[in-house]
């Protein structure tokens, strides 16, 4: 037996030699390499390599830790410290995945390599992409890096969502905040308007004579009904909404002055939260799986761009509309994804399944409301499945709200736990 | 010769029960049930329960029973995705899923 092994080894070597730039015999590990870790990407990394323990899973995250936008909302009305929604990669490494701190700034989809800031390259069989949203402020004319340091968007939560925190409490008593909603798509359909709610419960009780206007960039917004009802019961009219029909566009905006600009109208708020127009990540961008509206078409059942073969997109970043671009949604994707991804490396195809998605908004802090929905994947799209499509309902029975906001919190905790816990 | 037997035989449950598990884990009943788990945790919470523990014929009887009630939350509304048969496949993935985190 020995002998016979050791014959094999001989006569492969001899093979190999005969093939220049072959590696020997052994198959090599297939290599997955994810880049960005946060609800998409983290999840992924970390069922991908529970399918397949087999394989290397590699990912790339420029930060040491990842701060959740889901619950910021609360941070910013003091309701929550930041800490609470801070997480740290240490248990994606213990179940076996390579964290590699660096900035992925370029693919080449032809080596199947990815370029790090600084120059070394990473090899992949397959990539994920899952950089989350980039700002396009060249579609919101004034706005920029520099400028959020002003008019805080908070819309990638850290220190943006402490910034926001302390400008709504430095404010006057009487003051006016301004929130700009670009147009959709964006990430988190109803942030904003939560972001709203929650604002007016702090000005409630501790700056009654504040306003809240928001100039929105839509014509609707998700969960309307129940929030601008929730916004008259709770807010009286605290909260103020103008579509863009209504000139409520936003379309420059002059940090220094703190003026925004309307088609008709000028504001000079004392708090400007400007939430700019987005896109997928500049890796995206760079590796060529975005297209001219700016995100990625995949194709429905293993998330494999349209644009370029191998490379996987899930997230924010991708085009799964119907389906909205949320916390909840990255999740499930990125599992569906895994599933997709063990079954490629396996030399089996893809299947089709039901995605599903629930986003819980606070209307005050131990009060929320739902919107969800399934979606049923097929080849190229995402149909939604209509049967299950919802919201909570306007005449909420005595404690619906209040259970609601349990859902929410248990939500938050076990959708972290299970991607970074 | 019946003991070599005996252990072969082993060896090929042993094998076939964990090519089992790993093609359970990648049906479509495995990726459908793979959305529960973003809400469903290792433990239970203030409103959402733990699934871990659970038999099969449970969860699918607390599925089937969810469908027929009146609940307005948002797991009342989701449940009407699933057929049936989705519902049997997604409680089977569920009940066999007893890996850490």
């Amino acid at each position: 037996m020995k002998e016979l092994r050791r014959r094999h080894l001989l006569a492969a070597m001899a093979a190999s030699a005969l093939l220049p730039g072959r590696a020997v015999a052994t198959k090599p590990k297939p290599r997955l390499v994810v880049v960005g870790g946060g609800f998409a990407g983290a999840t992924l990394a970390r069922f991908a390599k529970r399918l397949s323990p087999e394989i290397t899973v590699v990912l790339i995250e420029a930060r040491d830790r990842y701060v959740s936008c889901p619950m910021s909302n609360l941070v910013i009305a003091g309701q929550r410290n930041l800490a609470a929604q801070t997480f740290d990669y240490r248990a994606l490494e213990a179940a076996g995945v390579e964290v590699v701190r660096g900035m992925a700034v370029d693919v080449d989809a032809t080596k199947r390599q990815v370029r790090l800031q600084g120059g070394s390259t990473i090899d992949y069989d397959r990539l994920v992409l899952a950089p989350g949203v980039m700002f396009n402020f060249d579609r919101l004319s004034g706005m920029s890096e520099q400028a959020a340091e002003k008019m805080p968007h908070a819309w990638q939560a850290g220190a943006q969502t402490i910034l926001l925190r302390r400008q709504i409490e430095a404010m006057p008593e009487d003051g006016l905040v301004v929130i700009s909603v670009p147009a959709a798509p964006y990430r988190c359909p109803p942030g904003p308007y939560e972001r709203a709610s929650l604002m007016a419960s702090y000005f409630k009780r501790n700056k009654p004579k504040a306003q809240i206007l928001i100039l929105d960039s839509n014509e609707r917004f998700s969960k309307q009904a129940l929030f601008q009802q929730a916004w008259k019961q709770l807010y009286g009219d605290k909260i103020r909404w103008q579509s863009a029909s209504n000139d409520g566009r936003v379309i420059r905006v002059e940090p220094k002055a703190m003026r925004l600009h309307t088609d008709f109208e000028t504001y000079t708020p004392d708090v400007a939260n400007v939430i700019p127009p987005q896109q997928a990540g500049l890796i995206a961008h760079r590796a060529g799986v975005a297209d001219l509206s700016g995100w990625c078409p995949v194709n429905s059942l293993s998330f494999e761009s349209r644009l370029q073969p191998n490379i996987h997109v899930i997230g924010d970043a991708a085009i799964a509309a119907p389906m909205p671009k949320s916390a909840f949604s990255a999740n499930a994707q990125a599992k569906v994804c895994a599933i997709a991804l063990a079954r490629l490396f396996r030399g089996m195809a893809p299947q089709s399944t039901v995605l599903a998605n629930t986003c819980y908004s606070y209307l005050e802090p131990h009060s929320a409301i739902s919107i969800s929905g399934a979606y049923q994947t097929q080849e190229d799209q995402f149909v939604s499945i209509t049967a299950a499509a919802g919201a909570s309902p306007l005449i909420a029975p005595a404690g619906l709200r209040a259970q609601e906001a349990d859902h929410a919190a248990d939500w938050f905790r076990a959708i972290t736990q299970e991607t970074f816990g | 010769m019946r003991y070599r037997h005996a252990t072969l035989l082993l060896l090929g449950l042993v094998v076939s029960g964990q090519l089992q598990a790993t093609e359970v884990a990648l049906t479509q009943s495995a990726s459908q049930a793979a959305v529960c788990s973003g809400c469903h945790g290792l433990t239970s919470g203030a409103a959402v329960p733990s699934l871990r523990g659970l038999s099969a014929r449970a969860i699918e009887q607390q599925m089937l029973a969810l469908q027929r009630s009146g609940g307005q939350s948002a797991m009342h509304r989701l449940i009407h995705a699933y057929s049936d048969i989705q519902i049997r496949g997604i409680a089977n993935v569920l009940a066999q899923d007893e890996r850490a985190p």
